[in-house]
């Protein structure tokens, strides 16, 4: 088999067009939480820069990268940096395996909406969840700051025990469709047979423990701003700093589609095959209803950032293990039986 | 994809791989050594890709470097250990010893591979199709559940006794009967 | 999938993992009386050797090797008679612990289960007719026993014990992976479709003269030795067995060692690897000379038995070297008999073990404290002396026949020189077993301990189990064709 060309260059497309609506996309979050958190404490928030504040996210990035880069003393200088890149690229990697939409014809040519389909794409995404660890856990033991690593262990303590419940969740999925292929998953969900309403505990426990990945409140112990100052990132500033805060809601903005694409029917529209419009038309639909959903549960995970306290580690630790994990086994036991019925029936 | 293309990235591979296990084993900061494990399973998990096994790939991922070596390092940062300061300590016959041994030891068993090499003549008929079977969830999954049934509820006894143990030898309050109790 | 066939052959294993996991929680809902879960438990055991009984006796297909479960596991004569006889080891060590752990503080309820869980290892390993089963049962019954190491989780030796064990033992699974690898390779690549079985392995008798496969064997050996205790890995056994829980140490020196004996000689007979005949012999030569001449300036009883049971496993090798049809029959009876005398040995030790003040350690282990024995505790004095007597091979005790099979092998296969220094070695060891006699019969204590009376209230099980050793001893000593009578053996020796 020979290179094929054409091939690699719709990938390289693709993946840029990704990136640069990714980034945009963590941009305006950050300005929409800003906002939106105005709206929720009875302020107006940031409205100077541009109309309705519109720039300010640009400003922020340019001012951020004007500031100097301040490494403590008794650092490891290489894991200090080296933390911010790992937290970023695992964040910007999660979404090679979303699909945007179903295949789209262009110039002739069939594409499909999404980076790479691989046969492991459920398995990739929890790899690369339980891969954000590190980066969190090796700012906080780097910075050689009693804050930073405690904010380091939490973090990575809280992680591991939300994973659990996350995989677990995540199979009764797999059970259902019987792969681990997110396009199969999504064309699956055709009609109303939205995964939400076939796995709601699934769908319940998935959220929390995306809360909790993604060190949200009410699970943001890890940079607790009252104990621990800033926790792992206490000790960073200027362009690595902006890095940490461009994982966070990077990590937020993937969660959404992961979420999305998983629970909530990804680029389906239900019964839209009905109304026999053009297939052009169609992908275009497709891809506006995948980023409207997505955008719903963006706005989802700022409202319960700011109407929910925070938790107190011993009940976040007793929630991951206590709750969590058999509510998730307990799905999956349930999921399974079923299966197993329809299947020999 | 051709088959120069995964040569070459094998070799690149296998020569961080080698490297960081190298790397592993001398540096004296465990937090770098263990930093070293981490990117030597990586390229381990590429070199799975490489032989079409994506299944077991993106396993490595998951297990080692996602809940072994968190915990390792999770371990490591709680210790707060210092940087080994024993290593280089002076020569003795014992170390003289095992070195001599172990040297012996890789000597044996790549004179015995050298020559033997000869002898071998693969059929990589039907391996090929194989791997690439074995590289699929569904395969593994069909045979581990069928076939394999017994050694896997073995293997699942085994992950049982080791949490128990790790409750039983670590468990802060864990005190018996006493004998009026009873 | 599961044909009826294959149910009836897994009678054992079924029980003995759901009776195991009922245990568990027993234990979880009775907290406070572990009576019920030390009952239960020696329950479950007793099943599990009736219903290999039951196979045995309603099954005369089982005189031929029987493949179940796709030819993952096999049942013979041979693996029932090794079940039965590491079952039978558990089943002693239960009946004997109860005063034990409650002396030692350590009566936990898990005691009893993970013992449960590692025979579950053993029987995996006994059937196993695949190395990777054989593998996965040897680690569940070695996990089992680093956790069973230590849980004296005070006792410094208790924990060094565990450590020592635990990480040698990692090393050791490290070496048995890449050799079953190495040869799952080297079968793959020759075109075989399941190159771990030992069938598969049994129809393509040159493979053993493939490089690859040699070096993984001889990897996998390595594994099977650590396990077993044979020079040059034989150095973990003095520390694991002097610091675990008494009742731990002979519990892991007999049944640990028949389920690991047990697999390892089939597999050597299957592959016949008859190239590596002189390896074994000076392996069991250096093996029973480490063993026995160390153990003769051994003060401390556990060691000395740990020790003892090196040499044993070195004359083990010597019957193994033999691989000829005499093997199998004489392995068997030599475990048999060691089960008895090295285990009810390891009793006798733990029944006059005690603490120091600070709870920090062992006591009364040294055999300084088994002066004048004989006056204090008669009962048990006689007990221990018909023990050792057996451990040293005084006729017509079990350990003697134990011993004469296994040299009648060696000697059959024409290995007189090996059977000569097996022979002069056993006469070393009569001295060291011989002194504690000394010690009990013909000296006195210079400090005051008092006199033993009642031995028999509260201990009635712990006597019953020494009765069933000294009972096994005698028997198998007077009439030793019983063993092959009762499990049907094809070989009758003489």
């Amino acid at each position: 088999m020979t290179v094929n060309w054409i091939e690699i260059l719709i990938t390289v497309i693709k993946i840029l067009l990704v990136q640069i609506i990714l980034l945009t996309g963590v941009a305006y979050t950050v300005y929409t939480e800003r906002r939106v958190s105005a709206f929720i404490q009875n302020r107006i928030g940031p409205n100077r820069v541009g109309p309705a504040g519109l720039l300010q996210p640009i400003v922020d990035v340019v001012k951020l990268l004007m500031k100097e880069d301040i490494v403590p003393n008794q650092a490891n200088r290489f894991i200090h940096s080296l933390a911010p890149a790992i937290s970023v690229g695992v964040a910007l990697c999660t979404v090679a395996v979303i699909p945007f939409g179903d295949k789209i014809i262009l110039f002739g040519r069939e594409i499909k909406l999404q980076i790479a389909s691989v046969n492991i794409g459920v398995l990739y995404i929890l790899a690369l969840v339980s891969l954000g660890v590190y980066g969190i856990t090796l700012s906080g033991w780097s910075s050689n700051s009693k804050y930073s690593l405690l904010g380091g262990l939490r973090a990575s303590a809280q992680m591991i025990s939300y994973e659990l419940s996350m995989g677990l969740s995540l199979l009764g999925i797999v059970l259902i469709n019987g792969t681990f292929e997110l396009d199969t998953i999504v064309l699956n969900q055709y009609g109303w047979k939205w995964n939400i309403i076939l796995q709601p505990i699934g769908f319940i426990t998935f959220l929390v423990a995306a809360f909790a990945e993604t060190n949200r409140t009410p699970f943001d112990l890890p940079e607790a701003e009252q104990e621990l100052v800033g926790g792992y990132h206490t000790e960073y500033s200027s362009m690595k700093f902006a890095l940490f805060f461009l994982a966070e809601y990077a990590n937020v903005i993937v969660s959404a589609c992961i979420i999305t694409t998983l629970y909530l029917g990804g680029w389906q529209f239900p019964y839209l095959q009905t109304f026999g419009i053009s297939p052009m038309i169609m992908s275009i639909l497709q891809i506006l209803t995948f980023l409207i959903k997505a955008i719903f549960v963006v706005l989802f995970f700022i409202w319960i950032r700011w109407t929910i306290p925070r938790f107190r580690y011993d009940q976040l630790m007793s929630l991951g293990w206590k709750i969590m994990l058999p509510a998730s086994l307990l799905n999956l036991v349930v999921t399974s039986i079923i299966v197993l019925l329809l299947k020999y029936n | 994809m051709d088959l120069s293309l995964i040569s070459i990235l094998f070799v690149i591979l296998a020569v961080i791989s080698i490297f960081s296990a190298l790397m592993l084993i001398t540096r004296k900061n465990p937090v770098t050594s263990a930093l070293y494990l981490i990117l030597n399973f990586f390229t381990v998990s590429g070199i799975y890709l490489l032989l079409k096994a994506q299944f077991i790939a993106i396993i490595q991922v998951m297990v080692y470097m996602g809940a072994i070596m968190v915990l390792f390092l999770f371990v490591i940062m709680l210790l707060n250990l210092r940087d080994e300061k024993n290593l280089t300590e002076s020569f003795s016959f014992k170390k003289l010893t095992s070195v001599l041994l172990s040297i012996t030891f890789f000597v044996l068993i790549g004179t015995t591979f050298y020559f033997g090499f000869s002898n071998i003549n693969p059929s990589r008929q039907g391996v090929e199709e194989k791997t690439v079977e074995i590289g699929k969830a569904t395969f593994l999954g069909e045979k581990l559940f069928t076939e394999f049934a017994m050694p896997v509820l073995i293997a699942g006894i085994l992950l049982l006794v080791a949490i128990i143990g790790a409750v039983v030898l670590a468990k802060k309050k864990f005190d018996p009967v006493s004998p009026d109790k009873e | 999938m599961l044909s009826s066939q294959d149910v009836k052959y897994l009678y054992p294993f079924i029980l003995l993992i759901v009776l195991s996991v009922v245990t568990l929680f027993l234990d979880l809902f009775t907290k406070q009386n572990k009576k019920i879960v030390s009952g239960f438990s020696m329950l479950t055991i007793a099943a599990v050797i009736a219903s290999l009984f039951y196979i045995l006796i309603n099954d005369p297909e089982i005189a031929r090797t029987q493949e179940i479960l796709h030819s993952y596991l096999r049942i013979n004569r041979y693996t029932i008679a090794f079940s039965v006889l590491s079952m039978l080891g558990i089943f002693i060590t239960f009946l004997a612990s109860k005063n034990y752990l409650k002396k030692q503080d350590i009566n936990f309820g898990e005691f009893y289960y993970i013992i449960l869980f590692s025979a579950a290892g053993m029987l995996t390993m006994l059937y196993a007719n695949d190395l990777l089963v054989i593998f996965i049962g040897l680690e569940l019954m070695s996990v089992s026993f680093y956790i069973l190491a230590g849980l004296m989780r005070r006792r410094l030796k208790s924990n060094e014990s565990a450590l020592k064990y635990f990480l040698l033992g990692a090393f050791i699974t490290g070496f048995i992976l890449l050799g079953i690898s190495l040869m799952y390779g080297t079968g793959l690549t020759k075109g075989i479709e399941n190159p771990l079985n030992l069938t598969a392995i049994k129809s393509n008798p040159n493979f053993l003269f493939n490089p690859y496969f040699l070096v993984g064997f001889a990897l996998f050996l390595i594994g099977f030795f650590f396990k077993i205790g044979l020079f040059p890995f034989q150095m973990w056994i003095p520390d694991v067995y002097d610091g675990a829980p008494t009742v731990v140490s002979g519990m892991m020196s007999t049944s640990g060692k028949i389920a690991a004996a047990g697999t390892l000689a089939p597999i050597i007979i299957i592959m016949h690897p008859s190239d590596l005949t002189l390896m074994f012999s000076v392996i069991a030569v250096l093996t029973m000379v480490i063993g026995n001449v160390v153990a003769l300036v051994q003060n401390n009883l556990k060691r000395l038995l740990a020790y003892s049971s090196i040499a044993s496993a070195g004359y083990l090798l010597v019957g193994i070297t033999s691989m000829n049809i005499h093997t199998l029959d004489a392995v068997t009876f030599y475990l048999l008999a060691y089960t008895f005398m090295q285990l009810g040995s390891f009793l006798i030790v733990s029944h006059f073990e005690g603490k120091t003040a600070d709870g920090k350690d062992f006591s009364n282990i040294d055999i300084g404290y088994y002066k004048g024995l004989a006056k204090r505790s008669p009962v048990f004095t006689v007990i221990f002396t018909i023990y050792l007597f057996s451990l040293a091979g005084i006729p017509p005790l079990a350990g003697f026949w134990g011993k004469y099979y296994l040299f009648y092998a060696a000697i059959k296969a024409n290995l007189i020189w090996l059977s000569v220094v097996a022979i002069l070695m056993s006469v070393v060891s009569v001295y060291y077993y011989l002194r504690i006699i000394v010690y009990m019969w013909f000296m006195d204590s210079k400090t005051e301990i008092p006199e033993e009376k009642n031995y028999l209230k509260g201990n009635m099980l712990f006597f019953a189990a020494n009765v069933v050793c000294v009972l096994g001893t005698l028997v198998f000593g007077f009439y030793p064709q019983l063993l092959f009578e009762m499990f049907k053996l094809i070989q009758k020796i003489i």
